[in-house]
């Protein structure tokens, strides 16, 4: 029956795209790939949730076979939560139906029976606005829609087929994850290529003590000087951040930076370049030598 | 023997799109290689020796992406294919992996195709995926790490949380992280060899796809933030610090 | 945009310039503050094949031309000035080590970047009055006894430096002394007016004893060994203007007056298109006169060459001067901000540099003055 799919490999974020769906009216199917999974999903609001079994618990197996249940189905959409392994089976679904698809989509609604979404592109510079027509795949990122909080209980049903097997998984080794999750913190100081050296991460770290807050970086600090992990890099490619409070510190500001910190509520903004670009992207902004901003901010901050 | 194919993208770099004040968008001509594509015909070429084959290369592009072969080549790849087809210029994910898919098949003989994760200009990262879907092929994405024994492949991707390593037989379309490996700057000796080498364009009405598409684009605007641009002018930097931190006090931020 | 280059000399030029940008660039500021050259910079440009550009294939090299060589120099200079010059070097001097069979031992080491390649042909009296030299090298058995002195030796890192000077019988020939034969000191560095790490400090030497074999021939006047030095020299000059002016013009697209950009004054926006125009016109200048010169290479025409000296003159002239008048241009628009940070006003220098390198401008003006047949010599 049309209505949206969904996959996530990340519970909680069916619970958005499930929110999402319902919002638009629309019929809301999660599939998945393991009892467990399917034992979690039933209570988010769905009105289905489809245990697709065969004995292959990897979700990259099933891309011709969900693209034939979706196609069987008259289904509107396939939303998929866009993780490494949700864009490889949303692209391997869209491939195997050769339909139209959008990833990583700031937005997303039905309009006179097309779905518009809007997207970034050029590294977070430009914005995207497209139509679509017919069945269509698209990806989310996690955390972009709310959840909603339905626990509406979905029909829960079983449904054999046949996966592909041709990709065997040897071995899974677990990643041990350097420091905080910078997605998850209120609070941020983020340092730029205007650090003259790695030791001097210390002052920033100081600033962040005082305030609660982790300490991130730019993509040139990452992976170009290599000071820091690349679990702190904010940008397009590496994490996108929703703080309270942003501190941009000697960061120049380019487009894909922006692109990782624009859900922030403040941003402040300190380099010694009046015509920096983060300035255009702060709500506050002081120009000046984030050697000396920070020693006085962290003094001022402790007496506040 | 079969081969090793890198696909590739011609691109515009980002210092070449503006944003002008009314929000418009001005882009000038495509002038390069898109930077993780870069890792990924190194991928290619490391893989081809491991397999003592050879490594080509195929883009899809209009008539100015004739320009990408020697750069292509120049990193190692032996022959370079091009697609050359006016609706590149406009195509969607569903249209590039068509004419990528569409070219595999007519060059034939391929048992590995390497893409990166994603190109620099719209990091829609679908192609290799989709490209394995169309050729009704194995797909690896993510990967870090590829091993060749045979006619077998070892891939550690890397996951958010985890390393998969995971085995297939070819032949199989992967895509590759940055991290694979390095892409090096080719020296004046590839350079100039790249000149010797073969380049084949390939017409896009040789291969046999529709161009269609249900996407359509409705608007193309730059981005612009809606912030206070508030700038702390007035006193000695020990006044302006303090003026913030009694704003970020207010703000509630604490 | 040119229609002089290839598809090759236009992968050629990106490349360099990517190397520029991201491997030299950053390298900048401690260059500057040190006035040292990173040895593992030469490593890199001896990797990335700089030197081997004019050798020919059958001893390592690729066999190319004039127009390649001024893209190298061109593209480097933008970013580092000296790092030019220091590559400009190599491919000026390493020719050389094919002219005696004695001195091929050196000729892959330095080509790859694993050993330095330094030069000083300045006598004291002054470089282009050789008419004055006292002899530099005097016979002894199946030894050169070097005795004199040598100002602005290119480097100070090298592992062998070659040095231009008279013999007994008034030969013009280039010596070739390995790092640490005794006798020869080339510790000194001046601190110059600008080229920071490029090296440039009197050579001393006092007995020192060479091999009779480690010496070659040099003409002097050979056009193609000094002539094609002035083209060198140019394309150095146009991508320091082209460096500085670009880094000007992003400037004052961004620096606000009045919340307008500086460019939205007149005097601002025409001052830049006036030294846009003399950069746009010098870049031709060069590469014509560079694909003169490759013509030449193939073809020994009288009336090419004739016409080939005036050219080359006539650009390093041209550009050598524009280079200074850009970068003191373009630092004024900078104001304070110019002034004050090395990482632009170095330009200024550095263009200096090139109305003194290669024989003075003044000597140039005289010599163009003779071509045109206005003097007599």
């Amino acid at each position: 029956m049309a209505g949206i799919y969904i996959y996530s490999d990340k519970l909680d974020a069916a619970a958005e795209l499930v929110a999402f769906a319902k919002s638009a009216g629309k019929h809301a199917v999660v599939l998945t790939v393991s009892e467990d999974a399917a034992g979690q999903s039933v209570n988010l609001g769905a009105d289905k949730v489809y245990l697709l079994e065969c004995g292959n618990g990897r979700i990259e197996s099933y891309g011709k076979a969900i693209a034939t249940l979706l196609k069987e189905e008259d289904a509107d959409l396939f939303a998929v939560s866009s993780t490494v392994r949700g864009r490889e089976i949303a692209a391997n679904v869209a491939g195997y139906l050769d339909c139209a698809m959008v990833s990583d989509i700031r937005s997303a609604e039905f309009v006179d029976g097309k779905l518009v979404t809007v997207r970034m592109i050029y590294g977070g510079a430009v914005i995207q606005t497209e139509a679509i027509t017919g069945l269509c795949v698209m990806t989310v990122q996690t955390g972009l829609f709310d959840a909603g909080g339905s626990t509406a209980a979905a029909e829960l049903v079983k449904k054999s087929i046949q996966p592909d097997n041709r990709v065997c998984t040897s071995s899974t080794e677990p990643v041990v994850k350097e420091g905080v999750d910078l997605k998850k913190a209120d609070r941020i100081v983020s340092v730029g290529l205007g650090l003259n050296k790695k030791e001097d991460i210390q002052i920033a770290q100081d600033l962040a003590d005082v305030i609660g807050a982790e300490v991130g970086c730019s993509r040139g600090i990452a992976e170009e000087r290599r000071w820091m992990p690349e679990s702190r890099y904010i940008g397009i490619t590496g994490v996108q951040v929703k703080p309270l409070l942003y501190l941009a510190m000697g960061i120049s500001g380019q487009a894909q930076h922006i692109y990782g910190i624009k859900d922030s509520r403040i941003i402040v903004a300190v380099n010694t370049n009046e015509s920096a670009p983060i300035f255009r992207a702060a709500d506050y902004g002081i120009v000046g030598d984030m050697y000396e901003v920070i020693p006085l901010l962290t003094e001022a901050l402790k007496n506040i | 023997m079969p081969k090793v194919l890198a696909c590739y993208k011609w691109v515009v770099d980002g210092a070449d799109v503006t944003v002008k004040k009314d929000l418009s968008v001005e882009k000038r001509f495509e002038s390069k290689i898109s930077d993780y594509d870069r890792n990924a015909i190194e991928a290619a070429v490391v893989a081809a020796k491991a397999m003592g084959c050879e490594a080509i290369g195929l883009t899809f592009g209009t008539e100015r992406s004739k320009l990408s072969a020697k750069p292509a080549l120049s990193r190692g790849l032996k022959e370079a294919y091009w697609i050359n087809a006016p609706e590149a210029a406009t195509a969607d994910g569903k249209i590039t992996a068509d004419a990528l898919a569409a070219a595999i098949r007519k060059i034939g003989d391929v048992s590995l195709v390497i893409c990166s994760d994603g190109a620099s200009d719209t990091l829609a990262r679908q192609t290799a995926p989709r490209i394995g879907a169309l050729l009704d092929w194995p797909v690896v994405t993510a990967v870090t790490k590829l091993t060749i024994e045979g006619n077998r492949m070892t891939a550690t991707r890397k996951l958010e949380d985890c390393l998969e390593i995971v085995n297939v037989e070819f032949p199989v379309v992967v895509s590759v992280l940055p991290d694979i490996n390095p892409a090096p700057l080719p020296g004046l000796a590839a350079i100039m060899g790249s000149a010797k080498k073969k380049t084949t364009e390939i017409k896009g009405e040789e291969l046999g796809i529709a161009f269609s598409t249900n996407t359509e684009v409705t608007e193309v605007k730059g981005y612009a933030m809606d912030r206070k641009n508030i700038l702390f002018k007035e006193g000695e930097m020990a006044d302006k610090v303090r003026e913030l931190a009694n704003v970020l006090k207010k703000e509630g931020v604490f | 945009m040119s229609l002089l280059f290839n598809e090759e000399q236009i992968l050629l030029r990106n490349t360099v310039r990517e190397f520029a940008e991201n491997e030299v660039a950053p390298r900048m500021p401690e260059i500057l503050k040190t006035n040292e050259f990173p040895r593992n910079l030469y490593k890199r440009a001896g990797e990335l094949g700089f030197w081997r550009l004019n050798i020919p294939e059958k001893h390592g090299g690729f066999g190319k031309g004039m127009v390649e060589t001024c893209i190298v120099m061109e593209e480097l200079a933008k970013v580092s000035p000296a790092m030019s010059l220091v590559v400009e070097i190599g491919i000026v001097d390493i020719p050389l080590l094919l002219e005696e069979p004695a001195l091929y031992k050196y000729l892959e080491p330095c080509m790859s970047g694993d050993k330095i390649l330094s030069g000083a042909a300045t006598d004291p009296k002054g470089q282009s009055n050789s008419a004055e030299w006292e002899p530099l090298a005097v016979k002894d058995g199946n030894e050169w006894v070097l005795n004199g002195t040598r100002l602005y030796n290119t480097n100070n890192l090298s592992d062998i430096h070659m040095t231009l000077g008279l013999t007994q019988d008034r030969e013009m020939k280039a010596f070739f002394i390995e790092k640490g034969t005794p006798g020869y000191d080339n510790s000194r560095v001046d601190l110059k007016y600008g080229m920071a790490g490029s090296g440039g400090g009197t050579t001393i030497y006092k007995d020192c004893r060479i091999p009779l074999e480690m010496a070659c021939n040099v003409g002097i006047g050979d056009s193609q060994f000094y002539y094609r030095i002035y083209n060198n020299c140019a394309a150095e000059a146009l991508g320091c203007a082209e460096g500085i002016l670009e880094k000007t013009i992003k400037f004052c697209k961004l620096r606000t007056h009045d919340f307008k950009p500086l460019t939205s004054l007149q005097v601002v926006s025409q001052k830049l298109g006036y030294l846009r125009t003399l950069v746009e016109v010098a870049h031709s200048a060069v590469y014509d006169a560079a694909t003169m010169f490759d013509e030449l290479c193939k073809n020994h025409d009288p009336e090419l060459e004739r016409a080939w000296a005036i050219k080359a003159e006539s650009i390093k002239l041209f550009v050598s001067e524009t280079a200074v008048k850009v970068a003191t241009e373009c630092i004024k628009l900078h104001g304070g901000m110019g002034y004050h940070n090395p990482e632009l006003h170095h330009y200024v220098g550095d263009a200096m540099c090139y109305c003194i390198m290669d024989l003075s401008n003044d000597i140039h003006w005289d010599n163009l003055a003779l071509l045109m047949g206005l003097t007599e010599g």
